[in-house]
């Protein structure tokens, strides 16, 4: 049974990642989880700085999912490579790194710091957050800033280089586009949805942010539904993901077009959600006489 | 050993109309926990209710965890109607606990309404323990014959004068040092109750107080350091309450005014 699937130059040895902001740097999970069956892990999002992010509180359940602004609070691109990458790289599992900027010259600077180390095995732009607060329109809602950020992080680097969309927009095609036509490798198809919660006691938002980022099953039906209209309209792997709680909804997100898919918020609610998931989509495969996993992608009949 | 495990429910009984202890026998073997650490609880496997909560363990007997709960929101009025029985999965023991007492320092214990069920298990750890409990009305007053069995000394304080002194914890704390300001005894505080009972004590001078440790409480998500979501203020940046918490000195949180 072939599970290896391609993402530009990297080979990775089966479809399930975990996606970024929701596994830390590895290490905490690695008590519950056996980081060698996952086909990678994408660690929380760094910046050329180390960053504080936001003043609590920073999340807020929801039906069916959950709010959050953390505010992309990482330890920089620096300490990631001394103090966490050794830890990642005991393991047989791909290492792919999110990263982000507030402008186009800290994206190119943390793409050249972490395109120069050993044990990265691709990276993964930021290119959508809604956490940000400072006023000016996220990248990933602009083509043009979209086709400018990913051009510039492509010409310093050569690792397989994955942008991670917004589903803020009102068509994703035209920015999964602009990110292959400047030279991603890959999608990841989709980031959180913007929302907002108000306690109506104190008559405040639940998150000193004020809005956050909507995670879970409650976002599932839209993510599979922008993998879709991805999948129909660019030509490289797209990574699926949101709300994705088993291998059920891993299989659906594959025939929908995904290459691979990520796991996220489905960790908090079970920390061993990811090898889980893993387990399902091979006996999946095992029951439905299928022998290699790429012969699934895209397979949605209409 | 893991610390992801299920346990099955056997005993869930209601103290007072948002009060409940629920009683867990772990199915499989459990890393003892150090007083102060906390389990997270699954109060629903339906997506509609993701989230674990976390509670922190208020006892261990008879192979049983214990916990003290109030009903705040949808989570903890799931976890008041599981019924005997009922298996759910859990993850424990997480977080920091209160650190060891030393020797030459008398321990002092304060719980503000709920904060009780942190400090408890401080009570069967240490012999010799002050207790310092201040609730809002006589009616919140919970566990009251083993907290007087488990202290050497019992203070109990009410909001509304109901029972004990009328006042909140504090007043009964600083009474009690007051009255002892002569003697050259040093002492350790380790307490739980509501932030504004900590903003209080941040800003109190005590003469033979030498470490104050609170334990704090946030909204968690994964529970395990990982996502980030229950920060803290502290001096040093954000702490995460979770993991570098629940228990902190109290010189380390930040206060706003």
């Amino acid at each position: 049974m072939n599970l290896n699937i391609k993402i530009g130059n990297l080979s990775i040895k089966n479809p399930v990642m975990t996606a970024s902001g929701t596994f830390g740097y590895g290490e905490e999970y690695s008590e519950f989880v056996d980081l060698n069956r996952l086909g990678a892990i994408v660690v929380k999002g760094l910046s050329i700085k180390a960053s504080e992010g936001n003043p609590p509180p920073r999340i807020w359940e929801t039906p069916c999912g959950m709010l959050n602004a953390i505010g992309l609070q990482n330890i920089g691109v620096e300490a990631f490579i001394k103090d966490k990458l050794p830890f990642l790289r005991e393991f047989n599992t791909s290492v792919i790194v999110n990263f982000f900027g507030d402008t186009v010259d800290e994206f190119i600077r943390a793409a050249e710091y972490l395109s120069s180390e050993e044990g990265i095995d691709a990276l993964e732009m930021n290119i959508s957050c809604p956490n940000k607060q400072e006023g000016w329109i996220s990248f990933g809602t602009d083509p043009q800033l979209t086709f400018k950020v990913v051009n510039n992080v492509r010409k310093v680097t050569n690792l397989p280089l994955i942008v991670k969309l917004s589903p803020n927009v009102t068509d994703i095609t035209v920015m999964a586009r602009a990110a292959v036509d400047s030279g991603a490798d890959a999608l990841s198809v989709i980031n959180t949805i913007t929302g907002m919660a108000i306690d109506i006691d104190s008559r405040r938002s639940r998150l000193a942010n004020i809005t956050g980022g909507l995670s879970g099953p409650a976002i599932k039906p839209v993510a599979i539904r922008m993998v879709w209209e991805t999948f129909k309209s660019v030509n490289v792997p797209i990574i699926g993901m949101g709300g994705i709680m088993n291998g059920d909804d891993a299989i659906e997100f594959i025939l929908a077009g995904a290459s691979a898919i990520a796991v996220g918020t489905a960790n908090f609610v079970n920390p061993t959600s990811s090898t889980d998931v893993l387990s399902r989509i091979e006996t999946y495969m095992k029951k439905n006489n299928i022998d290699d996993i790429n012969t699934l992608i895209g397979k949605l009949e209409c | 050993m893991n610390k992801l495990i299920k346990a099955e429910v056997f005993n869930n009984t209601d103290l007072t109309d948002n009060h409940f202890l629920i009683e867990l026998t772990p199915l499989s073997d459990i890393i003892p926990f150090t007083p102060g650490q906390f389990y997270m609880l699954e109060a629903s496997s339906s997506p509609d209710q993701l989230l674990k909560r976390p509670f922190s363990v208020l006892d261990y007997k008879k192979k049983r965890l214990s916990f003290l709960i109030k009903v705040k929101g949808k989570g903890t009025a799931l976890l008041k109607n599981l019924s005997k029985g009922k298996i759910i999965n859990i993850i424990g023991p997480l977080g920091n606990g209160y650190p060891p007492a030393n020797d030459n320092e008398k321990l002092l214990v304060a719980a503000g309404g709920i904060g009780i069920a942190s400090v408890f298990s401080l009570l069967r750890k240490y012999d010799n323990t002050v207790l310092f409990y201040g609730i809002k009305t006589k009616n919140e007053l919970l566990l009251y014959e083993k907290l007087k069995d488990m202290s050497s000394e019992l203070y109990i304080s009410s909001d509304d004068g109901s029972i004990g002194e009328k006042g909140n914890v504090l007043k009964i704390l600083k009474k009690y040092l007051l009255d002892r300001d002569s003697d050259n005894s040093k002492y350790r505080l380790y307490c739980c109750g509501p932030n504004i009972m900590y903003k209080n004590l941040a800003q109190t001078s005590f003469n033979s107080v030498l470490e104050i440790f609170i334990s704090l409480e946030e909204i968690m998500a994964c529970g395990i350091g990982a996502c980030l979501g229950c920060a803290v203020k502290s001096n040093d940046s954000y702490k995460m309450v979770c993991k570098d918490g629940p228990v902190f000195n109290i010189k380390e949180i930040r206060y706003e005014s």
